[in-house]
């Protein structure tokens, strides 16, 4: 951040900070992206904080129920499918876990998996704005989505808390984790829609894209029902990153099942490697996206 | 070539230094996503070809640039942009619409990245480039000054020591908690301009802000440049050319993205500017009543007839030959003469005694031929374009009226900006001793 003691102009020539613009490629680009990322993260975090109470701000004043449209889908979602599960129409079995809190559990991962990928998918296109005429540390953009996707998934989760003491489920020492495993669907939602965001930001194809894969992993994803036993269904579904979160996070919560602690682990500490490589791509290329960007 | 330094007390205040740089874009949509995305990836490759550039991004040798070689449907939108800026200097930059300089002020402020080239900047740089940019219409202005604020780069406590003189400036006052969106645009522009102008910038960018606005906002603000720039190097876009005559040590041409013209005679380069822009066809418009059939310019040592252009310097005598054909039964007629600057700016009213035009009756033969003599035209360089004018007497009718009827290139050996040049006499008056 620039010195504010004196203005610029009364500091020695020698002193005044210096910007050079050249074109980068190569390990080059990416030292220098790596070097502002350190060296202008007091800026963009305070800047971060401004976009985050703005954007909040903003769409709270035009709305009268505000939170209302966090919590309810979740609840309802959870609601369809524990009549659907006592009427019969589809028989789901949890074991020592009480359906509801078991749908409930799982939604609000994947709710918490989905926000995070669309919101950092969609950073580019909410900023088009402004990112082509005013010069600002760009990654401010990464942590303000990342800042919204966290309270956007921290509301619903607060509905556990009634949902375990109504189904008479202990609160145990492990249920402390399983905040842990909110923020890991958090990062590894975040990583993925890093990845994605350059190609995202030209193609409009590949949001199209994402979101039907979300809608139909939804269903291949031991979200509303438990990771099989044995079997191919159970290998395939192991592949998915998202498994051991929610299989872990559950089982923590609600003091039964499996818990596949190692392979949730290692998703984690994937993930935020994955979102710390994300962010670095993305800083380097951001100021290609903007010139092929409609303003 | 060992990397530049700052040691030298010529170079110690230079702000701004820009070599040879370059931009292209791609004409069609599709295939620049796909650049697009050939760009990204190569930028990610961290393998990638470590150009030259990187290291001695400035091209090599003499005038003529050796530019990358461009793909399908690319074109360099700016070519080969040198310049350097002290503070307390200002460079405007002119040209037609497209020539490249918002371009240019984009990689300036490091929006996009350049092709070729390299930009050096020294201290906070400030672009006033779209003012409103980062305001959201459902928040309060209040809201937006400190969003906006931290936007350019000051931080919470900066905004608040300065937030009085935003609100002052800007002069919205209770209207400041109101949201944005109800805001006319000169409001907007007037907040914008406030908090940027507040930031106490060593570069300052400005890319034709000052369009909107009344007269009153746009003094204003040329007042608040001008005392920004005294502590700043100023870059500035314009497409008014009294602007820059006002506030601009040098200027810079730019057209198709070649740089035409850069140097510190702002008149030659207004000119070339002015020059760029071919003259509309002759008009004639009116009741038809009169006609002009031919017409005569003589200066001191030149001739030229109806469609040509007379050349002639400065303080040249001008008489004006129009023959005229009228329709029967008109009584008197008023003719003037009236001349166009390059800027569509009438200059100069031919007329008679009584300041309008010169009335005289219409013979019954139908044809006349009028002669106006100016003894001395005082106009400065430039091409002007005549226009004949026939009026009824009581002026309520146009009979006639000739636009683009021909053209006068004026010649005048002065750096000057102004439209007149006079030479007046001169004397010094002596001191009365107290």
């Amino acid at each position: 951040m620039l010195s504010t003691a004196t203005p610029n102009h009364r500091l020695p020539p020698s002193d005044l900070p210096v910007r050079v613009i050249v074109p980068h490629s190569g390990l080059d680009g990416f030292r220098y992206a790596l070097r502002s990322l350190f060296t202008g993260f007091p800026q963009a975090r305070e800047l971060a904080w401004r976009f985050f109470l703005r954007d909040t701000r903003a769409s709270h004043r035009q709305s009268l129920l505000g939170y209302f449209w966090l919590v309810f889908p979740p609840l309802v979602n959870t609601l369809v499918w524990v009549m659907l599960n006592k009427s019969d129409v589809i028989r789901i079995d949890t074991g020592a876990v009480p359906y509801p809190l078991f749908v409930l559990a799982g939604t609000v991962l994947w709710t918490a998996f989905n926000g995070a990928i669309m919101a950092s998918m969609g950073v580019v296109g909410e900023a088009r704005g402004v990112l082509a005429k005013v010069n600002f540390p760009h990654e401010s953009l990464v942590y303000t989505a990342f800042l919204k996707s966290l309270v956007d998934a921290v509301i619903p989760a607060v509905l556990l808390l009634p949902a375990l003491w109504i189904y008479h489920v202990p609160l145990q020492a492990a249920a402390l984790l399983f905040p842990v495993s909110l923020i890991a669907a958090l990062l590894l939602g975040l990583a993925l829609g890093l990845i994605l965001v350059p190609i995202a930001s030209l193609y409009a194809d590949v949001g199209r894209a994402v979101q039907l894969a979300l809608r139909f992993g939804f269903f291949v994803t031991p979200v509303i029902f438990p990771l099989p036993a044995a079997g191919l269904a159970r290998s395939f579904m192991c592949l998915n990153p998202l498994t051991p979160i929610l299989v872990s996070g559950r089982t923590w919560l609600a003091g039964s099942g499996e818990a596949m602690p190692m392979t949730f682990v290692a998703v984690l500490a994937g993930s935020v490697l994955l979102a710390a490589a994300g962010l670095l791509f993305f800083k380097v290329a951001m100021p290609h996206l903007i010139e092929r960007l409609s303003s | 070539m060992s990397s530049i330094s700052y040691s030298e007390s010529s170079d110690s205040e230079v702000l701004v230094r820009v070599e040879g740089v370059s931009k292209k874009f791609c004409r069609s949509l599709k295939k620049s996503l796909w650049y697009g995305v050939t760009d990204v990836a190569s930028a990610l490759n961290p393998f990638g070809n470590q150009r030259s550039e990187t290291r001695d991004p400035r091209p090599e040798g003499g005038d003529e640039m050796r530019l990358p070689p461009l793909r399908a449907d690319e074109f360099w939108a700016v070519q080969n942009v040198s310049f350097e800026l002290k503070r307390g200097e200002c460079l405007g930059l002119i040209g037609h619409n497209g020539a490249g300089k918002s371009t240019l002020l984009k990689v300036l402020n490091g929006l996009i990245p350049p092709d070729t080239g390299r930009i050096t900047m020294k201290g906070r740089v400030c672009a006033l480039i779209e003012l409103n940019a980062g305001f959201n219409p459902i928040l309060s202005g209040r809201e937006n000054i400190f969003n906006q604020a931290a936007l350019l780069g000051f931080s919470k406590e900066e905004t608040l020591a300065k937030f009085d003189a935003i609100v002052d400036f800007s002069e919205i006052g209770d209207f400041i908690e109101m949201p944005v969106q109800n805001y006319s645009s000169g409001m907007r522009v007037r907040l914008g301009f406030a908090i940027a102008a507040q930031m106490e910038p060593d570069v300052l960018i400005i890319d034709e802000v000052l369009a909107v606005g009344d007269v009153a906002f746009r003094f204003k603000c040329l007042n608040a440049i001008g005392e920004l720039m005294k502590s700043a190097a100023v870059i500035f876009v314009t497409h008014t050319m009294p602007q820059v005559f006002r506030i601009c040590s040098e200027v810079m041409v730019l057209d198709h993205g070649k740089v035409t013209f850069q140097g510190r005679n702002l008149a030659d380069g207004v000119g070339i500017y002015l020059s760029l822009f071919k003259g509309t066809e002759e008009n004639i418009s009116g009741t038809g009543e009169v006609q002009v059939i031919g017409l005569l310019l003589d200066g001191d040592d030149s001739k030229a007839f109806m469609g040509e252009t007379l050349r002639i310097n400065h303080g040249s005598s001008l008489t004006l030959e129009a023959a005229l054909q009228f329709v029967p039964g008109l009584g008197s007629v008023r003719l003037q003469f009236l001349l166009w600057n390059a800027e569509m700016l009438p200059v100069l009213d031919i007329m008679g005694q009584d300041l309008c035009g010169y009335s005289f009756d219409v013979p019954p033969s139908g044809q006349l031929e009028i002669r106006a003599t100016i003894p001395h035209l005082d106009l400065n360089s430039g091409k002007y374009s005549l226009s004949v004018i026939a009026a009824s007497t009581d002026l309520t009718r146009t009979l006639c009226r000739h636009d683009n009827a021909a053209y006068i290139q004026i010649d005048a050996a002065s750096d000057s900006g102004a439209h007149v040049l006079s030479v007046a006499r001169w004397a010094v008056v002596q001191n009365t001793p107290s």
